[in-house]
Formats: structure tokens, C-alpha cells, sequence
């Protein structure tokens, strides 16, 4: 019996081997989703109490990485709403801070352009390019078809290579 | 930095990548992932409050308020849109949650400054308007009502919303 059935059976311990597998993974989107760590800590918690509460609901149609990034995708949609009117939160701490690089100001920048998408093209971008998910794998995650998630993505590079062309000689020069 | 200024280039494929990948993801604590688990744990399995405390709590009471003046608006506003019900769904959708009336509220507001013409390149405008807003929210539906709307039917309907938000 594996994880997911002994949950179902009723062992809720079972589900921390889940969180254990997946906390990195689920942390990394929901930071790309936030920009800044504590709202990627409470929606990355907010993912894995939605996922346990939910796990009746989980045919094993799909994997569980790929349910678990389809509730991460709609849990960041309401947090997206609730935000719209706030001013952005992109924060540089800790180590990366403490480099004093004109890398930091970069990040910004890279933040800013991508905090600047609409959702949609928000997490399509987010999660083929920083996670590597094909585009017919997140439209199966987002429940939309291949073809809208392509035009979501090839809108999201336009508007990011727009708006990061200042920095092309930039990085030449690193 | 000056010499960012100097060549602005739309960036390649691949020089928009090397710049993408500066972006690294700033990790929590090491004591946040291994609470993780305990934490979900205690606030999933945490039972359930009984709904009258849930009902006398001063947050979901207000919350009632809310939803009853809203459905209370709604209900008022679809009585008065209601010779066409597709014009009645169109209005509810901006009205909701996905919309929201401080857009609508913009939208009315550019075509009132900037586009004193004829009416029918207003409606145009103000379309186009709705259509950005609602583009930016990412609501596929709404679009799909608006492409529905006759010229005729947008007009009654924009001439309602005025009145209601005036």
C-alpha cells in the first residue's frame, strides 16, 4: 500500500512521506507565484492543508505531483485576487542580499517583469520554464488546452522580452 | 549599469533565458519545512468549529451581511436588466468577484474623458476598455458574453450600469 492509499485508509500520518517529497517542489512555484518567502510559505502551506483535506478526492488519474501543482496553480489564483490592489512584495533576503551584487537589482527586475503577467500567463510561464513542464502537461494541470497554454506562453515571452531588453548587454557582460 | 542603456535589443530566446535564470528563489528557514508536515496535520485534522459559533463570529456575520447585500444588489439589478437575460448574466459577471466594479468603474470613467464622439465609436472604446480589463483578469467567460452582446444590447446595458453606479 503506498502513501496516497494509506492516507485514504485513514492513516493521516502517511501524508508527511507527501509533504516530505514535495515541499521543495511546491515551495519553489509558489514563491515564483508570490515573489517573496512569506507568502510562499502560506500558500505552500495552505496547498498541502487543501491537499489532505481533499485526498477522498484524488483518483489517481494523475500523478500526485501533478495534482498537487493543479491545487498549488488554483490556490495562487484566489491569492492572485485577493493581492491584485496590493503593491508588489518582492523582497531580497538573507544570502542573496548579503552578496551586494548588481545581480540583486537583476532579480528585481526578472520579478517585477514576471509579477507584471496576467495569471495565466503567469503560471504557464512559471512552470515550463523554472519547472520544466511541458505544455500539454500543464494544460492538463490547469484543465485548459494545449493550445491556449502555448498562446499563454508565447504572449508571456513577448511581454518579457519587451520588458527585460534593457539588460541584454547586461548580461553580456557577466 | 550605464551600459544598459546604451543598445536596447529585444532579447533572444536564449539571452532572455541567461536573464531569467538570475531569478533564484529565495528558500525559507530550514525549521519552516521540517514543521511543514506537523502544521498541516494539526490545522487539517483541527475538527470543526459547530456552526453557530461560526455564525456568531463577528468576521462570517459580517461576511452574511455582505453576500445578503449583494445578492440583495444583484437581485435588484437583475430585476432591472431583465428583458434580456443574456445582458442580465453579462451585468452579474462584472459585477462579481472576477470583475469587479472598481474596473467597470475605470472603464466607465476613461470613455466619459476621453472619447467624446459619436456614440457608437463610445461603445467601441468603451468595448475595447472592458475587454483589456477583463483580459488582464484573465476571464475567458466574460469575453465569450461580450462577443454575444448586439451593438443594441450593449448599449442598453451600458446606459444600466450608469444609471446603477451614478
Amino acid at each position: 500500500m503506498n502513501a496516497i492509499q494509506e492516507v485514504k485508509a485513514g492513516n493521516t500520518s502517511s501524508f508527511n512521506e507527501i509533504v516530505r517529497a514535495h515541499q521543495q517542489g511546491i515551495y519553489r512555484l509558489c514563491y515564483r507565484l508570490t515573489g517573496n518567502v512569506e507568502d510562499a510559505k502560506d500558500l505552500t502551506q495552505e496547498v498541502f492543508i487543501k491537499a489532505l483535506k481533499g485526498i477522498g478526492g484524488f483518483k489517481g488519474e494523475s500523478d500526485i505531483r501533478t495534482w498537487l501543482y493543479r491545487i498549488a496553480i488554483n490556490t495562487g489564483s484566489t491569492w492572485r485576487k485577493k493581492n491584485l490592489n496590493q503593491p508588489l512584495s518582492f523582497e531580497v533576503t538573507g544570502e542573496i542580499a548579503d552578496r551586494k551584487t548588481p545581480d540583486v537589482l537583476l532579480q528585481r527586475k526578472v520579478s517585477e517583469a514576471v509579477d507584471s503577467l496576467p495569471y495565466k500567463q503567469r503560471s504557464v510561464f512559471v512552470m515550463h520554464h523554472y519547472e520544466g513542464y511541458k505544455h500539454d502537461e500543464i494544460a492538463r494541470i490547469t484543465d485548459r488546452s494545449p493550445g491556449s497554454v502555448k498562446a499563454n506562453y508565447f504572449q508571456a515571452v513577448q511581454k518579457l522580452k519587451e520588458k527585460l531588453k534593457d539588460f541584454v548587454e547586461y548580461q553580456d557582460d557577466q | 549599469m550605464n551600459k544598459m542603456n546604451k543598445n536596447k535589443k529585444i532579447p533572444t530566446d536564449l539571452e532572455l533565458s541567461l536573464i531569467l535564470d538570475k531569478w533564484q528563489v529565495e528558500m525559507p528557514d530550514q525549521q519552516f519545512f521540517a514543521n511543514l508536515s506537523a502544521v498541516v496535520q494539526q490545522t487539517a485534522l483541527r475538527p470543526a468549529k459547530p456552526w453557530w459559533s461560526v455564525m456568531l463570529s463577528p468576521m462570517p456575520a459580517a461576511s452574511f451581511m455582505m453576500v445578503f447585500l449583494l445578492a440583495f444588489g444583484i437581485t435588484a439589478m437583475r430585476n432591472r436588466i431583465s428583458s434580456d437575460n443574456r445582458i442580465s448574466q453579462t451585468a452579474a459577471h462584472w459585477a462579481s468577484e472576477n470583475y469587479g466594479w472598481s474596473n467597470i468603474d475605470e472603464a466607465l470613467e476613461a470613455v466619459a474623458q476621453d472619447i467624446p464622439v459619436s456614440q457608437n465609436d463610445a461603445h467601441e472604446e468603451y468595448l475595447s476598455t472592458l475587454q483589456k480589463g477583463i483580459y488582464l483578469e484573465g476571464s475567458d467567460n466574460a469575453t465569450h458574453l461580450l462577443d454575444d452582446l448586439s451593438e443594441t444590447e450593449m448599449e442598453y446595458l451600458l446606459s444600466e450600469l450608469q444609471d446603477i453606479r451614478s
